[in-house]
């Protein structure tokens, strides 16, 4: 869930961090093995994303290797209105 | 009674107090004023500036306040879905519609994500991923 700062305030801790426009929260679902668009192989691997601004940042587990996995990202549609 | 009601019986309306009021609400008052003005002059027979010597003051802060108003709200939409907003697909933009519509002085700060991220950097495997996010 997408929090946008419409109101115009942006908390503190927020605004020290660098955010202007929103913030958010999701959880992910990964799949390593041989990725492709639409093809899921191997073990899902469950975790955390966060949306700061435009800028996606989140932590997963890894399964196969048993360790925390860390994701960047940035928001953008490939296919305009679907993904 | 509420502190608005209380606020505007005793003529103690503060900035604080006025931005808690909706547009909705606040337009119903101004314009039962200005019909109460117009009735008065159209009784009199004199335009408003001649029996109230401060009308031509009130209109310009009427317009100040409305102008200031139309400025917010451009500015809520502009953070909602502006260039610095997430580009959303159909199911976020059908859910969104039926669950966070909003009001008349901004739309909802909340939007839900239900999206697959083509691509993302990953430390593990081969670097890349696809994410599919839903929060």
């Amino acid at each position: 869930m997408n929090y946008y700062f419409v109101k115009g305030v942006v908390p503190l801790p927020l605004s020290v961090i660098g955010l202007s426009n929103h913030f958010g929260v999701a959880a992910s679902l990964q799949y390593l093995n041989d990725p492709h668009l639409l093809h899921f192989t191997g073990r899902p691997s469950l975790g955390i994303m966060f949306h700061l601004d435009r800028k996606e940042a989140g932590i997963s587990w890894d399964p196969d290797q048993h360790k925390p996995r860390f994701t960047l990202g940035y928001a953008v549609q490939f296919v305009p209105f679907l993904l | 009674m509420d502190a608005i009601t209380h606020a505007e019986l005793f003529k103690k309306l503060k900035p604080d107090v006025v931005a808690e009021v909706k547009d909705h609400q606040f337009a119903d008052n101004l314009n039962t004023f200005k019909f109460a003005l117009t009735a008065i002059s159209a009784k009199a027979g004199k335009p408003p500036a001649e029996l109230f010597p401060s009308y031509e003051n009130w209109v310009k802060t009427e317009a100040a306040v409305v102008s200031a108003g139309v400025d917010q709200r451009l500015k809520a939409f502009e953070v909602r879905y502006g260039p610095d907003s997430e580009q959303i697909n159909f199911i976020e933009l059908f859910t969104g519609e039926c669950f966070f519509r909003g009001d008349e002085s901004a739309p909802s700060p909340w939007e839900p994500i239900t999206r697959l991220s083509a691509i993302q950097a990953t430390t593990s495997g081969p670097g890349l991923s696809r994410v599919l996010n839903w929060g």
